[in-house]
């Protein structure tokens, strides 16, 4: 887990606390400690905060007779998070919760069911066993399936241990499948904007669960980088004031607390109300973002969603495309020392996309990216690699853009090729020598081979075109002054903040072209093919398993077919 | 909540600087409702309230605090968006915290130079483990043009001045340019909004 992460760390046990609380008495502000596990859990200041948010606010409401499953999150000093799974009986207007630093709602949810069919069915041992079952267990790892008999019953509890480095699907995750019905298409790409300018965001409505799940899965919006600032899914009414910070947050706000607080000295806000399925912002940030960005979210939005994970995989596009050129922006000074260039990076962008990216780290600076960046930073220093999901669909995005450009390169050679017999041997032997050179352009990642081709395009040539783009660069390569292969590249003049994207000839900097060309790319140069919008494979998700393998051959077979 | 406001202006304040400088115990020292629990262990935000008599003038301040800021290497810009002024503190017997509140106030410069700031050296009163000279400390907030104090939460000096001095510069430029000095002006400047502007900032959009 990287430092921007804000889950706890050095977790011994599977929750921390397990607690009843009672409805809030008359004069109260927080619901009352009915019985908690462990007896001897004596963390006052937790166990208050339990009471506070476990009952936010007056719960029972009298149209409304649902069994409610919410979530609220507690931040302790070094702002790492605990998460309160509850479960909201109105017939006894109690709430029975498990605090725990593991974000697994679904493993959690069920074991309050079954706690909570114990507790009204058996005996008070039978509620320690379970209980203390489920706290001795050991630790279990992402995938694994947590099993118990219960006391009660001959059936027994399984739950598996959500893998939190895949992307939440509307079929297992409900805070995913909750918000995407709560909110219109208009209102998604609407808070995706807001949430991408670090607005104070409120979420309100009556029920608590679908209030917290929409909280919840807005942060998930921005994967892989995390929401930085305030985050308060539920807010008790105790602290209602709350909603006039004056920094980012995002709060989900009862409706019963929001009516009593009038929202007074909020200053701009964005509110969406989940009930009346409004959303009102002083803010056009939809405008404000690339027109790239919003067509793709609409178009992509519009197509039925299935219950995979395709719906979180729109938005992790949407952040592959704003932001998955990010290592451009890594630059390697004389004294070895490596840094983050923001202008570099913003410079390499579409000129469509720069004044949004300049000011997303500049005059607007987000702190989700500013921690992002330094993460990866971080990583790349220790010579490791990253191979998240994020990762993979930058290598997928880069390998359809590319396949939609040779393929067009493809069929021009072969026109040519059929439109004059008589250069078909000056052909070949230029195809001869890009063969051999093919061999250096193998080292060559994706990335690298699209950064040529976007220096070509910004010196206003010809439209890109991944066999221009080649050819080029084998010359540059032929004259010594791009180092691809050459050790002595680094005493070309221009390295003096040596980019990236060239290879630099010690081991350390080996180190980072093997994160810059994850293992799992063997460079592949891809099969011709008849995309034409780089955007439309989008509507067909990857197998993540098989990351963009199937749909391409490996590089020699692309040179082979002009022979 | 109902009633007539009982202030002239409100304004909020953050203060900003590592875990163990003391913003807590300056908190303490200053506001009013110190006897309200603390927050910022909860859900990592908390404020303290302090109502303030200047030039006749009554002045509302809520101070603003998060938890787990030393995290940041910069705080950005947004952090800053929605208040009047910052009060940066470092602790004079820790050089490290005194360093990462100069690459805060760098950005705050750079990026939201319209905020009002004041920096703050703090536990003064440790003379014996001070690190941070007054003098490097004085330069560097000369250079910074903002104004410095050395404070001691623990014998409570010079935290009222400090306070004052911020609360003053607020007012003082909120009555010169109302308009300019509003956090939510702050705000649009930032966004770079485009020339149409004036139907920008105050657009409601409802949808759905």
């Amino acid at each position: 887990m990287t430092s921007s992460s804000r889950f706890r760390e050095d977790v011994a046990t599977i929750f921390d606390v397990f607690c009843e609380i009672g409805s809030i008495l008359p004069g109260e502000k927080s619901g009352q400690l009915l019985t908690r596990y462990p007896e001897d859990y004596n963390d006052e200041s937790i166990l208050r905060s339990i009471q506070q948010f476990a009952f936010p606010c007056n719960m029972r409401s009298g149209e409304n007779e649902a069994v409610q499953l919410f979530s609220f999150v507690l931040t302790d000093s070094a702002s790492k998070y605990s998460f309160g799974f509850c479960r909201y009986t109105p017939r006894n207007d109690t709430c029975i919760c498990l605090l725990s630093a593991f974000f697994w709602p679904n493993v959690f949810y069920k074991a309050l069911n079954e706690i909570s069919m114990v507790m009204n069915a058996g005996s008070q041992s039978d509620m320690d066993t379970i209980l203390t079952r489920i706290y001795h267990t050991d630790i279990p790892n992402a995938g694994d399936v947590l099993r118990f008999s219960l006391p009660t019953s001959n059936h027994r509890f399984e739950a598996k241990i959500p893998d939190l480095t895949k992307l939440p699907t509307l079929r297992e995750d409900k805070y995913m499948l909750e918000f995407y019905n709560a909110v219109s298409a208009r209102q998604l790409i609407a808070i995706y904007s807001s949430m991408l300018k670090e607005r104070r965001i409120i979420f309100t409505g009556k029920k608590l669960s679908q209030l917290s799940s929409c909280i919840h899965a807005c942060s998930m919006l921005l994967t892989p980088m995390s929401w930085q600032s305030v985050f308060i899914p539920v807010l008790p009414a105790s602290l209602d004031e709350m909603v006039m910070a004056p920094m980012p947050y995002l709060i989900g706000v009862p409706k019963q607390v929001l009516e009593n607080s009038k929202l007074k000295d909020v200053g701009d806000i964005v509110i969406v109300d989940v009930d009346e399925k409004t959303l009102e912002s002083p803010f056009d940030d939809v405008a404000s973002m690339p027109n790239e960005v919003v067509s793709f979210l609409k178009s992509q939005l519009k197509s039925t969603t299935d219950m995979n994970d395709s719906f979180a995989r729109i938005f992790l596009r949407a952040n592959v495309i704003l932001f998955g050129d990010y290592r451009s922006g890594f630059v390697r000074s004389e004294n070895g020392d490596t840094h983050w260039d923001k202008d570099k990076f913003v410079e390499n962008q579409k000129s469509s996309f720069q004044q949004f990216l300049s000011s997303l780290l500049g005059a607007d600076g987000v702190q989700y990216l500013e921690r992002f960046i330094h993460d990866r930073l971080d990583i790349l220093k220790q010579g490791a690699a990253v191979c998240d999901e994020f990762e993979l669909e930058i290598e997928h995005m880069d390998l359809k853009s590319r396949q939609n450009v040779n393929s067009e390169a493809l069929q021009q050679a072969m026109q040519s090729v059929r439109d004059n017999a008589s250069d078909v041997i000056g052909a070949l032997k230029d195809k001869v020598s890009g063969i051999q050179l093919a061999n250096k352009l193998n080292k060559l990642t994706p990335k690298e081979i699209r950064k040529a081709a976007s220096k070509k395009k910004n010196g206003n040539v010809n439209p890109m075109s991944f066999d221009n783009v080649q050819w080029e660069r084998m010359r540059s390569d032929e004259s010594d002054t791009s180092p691809i292969d050459a050790p002595k590249s680094s005493e070309v003049p221009t390295a003096n903040l040596i980019d990236f994207d060239s290879p630099v000839p010690n081991t350390s900097v080996n180190k980072w072209n093997e994160f810059l060309k994850p293992t799992n790319f063997q460079q592949p140069i891809p099969q011709p093919n008849v995309f034409t919008d780089p955007f439309s494979l989008l509507e067909t998700p990857p197998n993540p398993s098989q990351p963009a393998s199937s749909s391409f051959v490996p590089a020699q077979n692309g040179w082979e077919k002009f022979e | 909540m109902a009633g007539a406001r009982d202030y002239d202006h409100l304004f909020k304040l953050l203060i900003i600087g590592d875990s163990g400088v003391g913003k807590s115990s300056l908190l303490l020292r200053f506001a009013d409702n110190t006897f309200s629990e603390n927050y910022i262990t909860t859900i990592g935000v908390d404020f303290k309230i302090r109502t303030m008599d200047i030039d006749g003038q009554r002045v509302k301040l809520q101070i603003w605090d998060t938890a787990g800021q030393e995290r940041f290497r910069t705080i950005t810009s947004t952090y800053y968006r929605g208040t009047h002024g910052v009060v940066v503190v470092y602790d004079v017997t820790n050089g490290e915290s005194f360093g990462n509140v100069k690459r805060w106030l760098q950005e705050i410069e750079k990026n939201c130079d319209s905020v009002h700031k004041v920096l703050v050296g703090n536990k003064c009163e440790d003379n014996e483990r001070r690190v941070v000279l007054e003098s490097d400390a004085r330069n560097y907030a000369d250079s910074m043009n903002i104004k410095l104090f050395e404070t001691s939460a623990k014998e409570d000096r010079n935290v009222e001045p400090m306070f004052s001095c911020i609360t003053r510069l607020v007012l003082t430029a909120k009555l010169a340019n109302p308009a300019a000095s509003s956090p939510q002006q702050q705000r649009t400047g930032g966004v770079s909004l485009k020339d149409n502007g004036t139907n920008q900032q105050k657009k409601k959009c409802k949808c759905g």
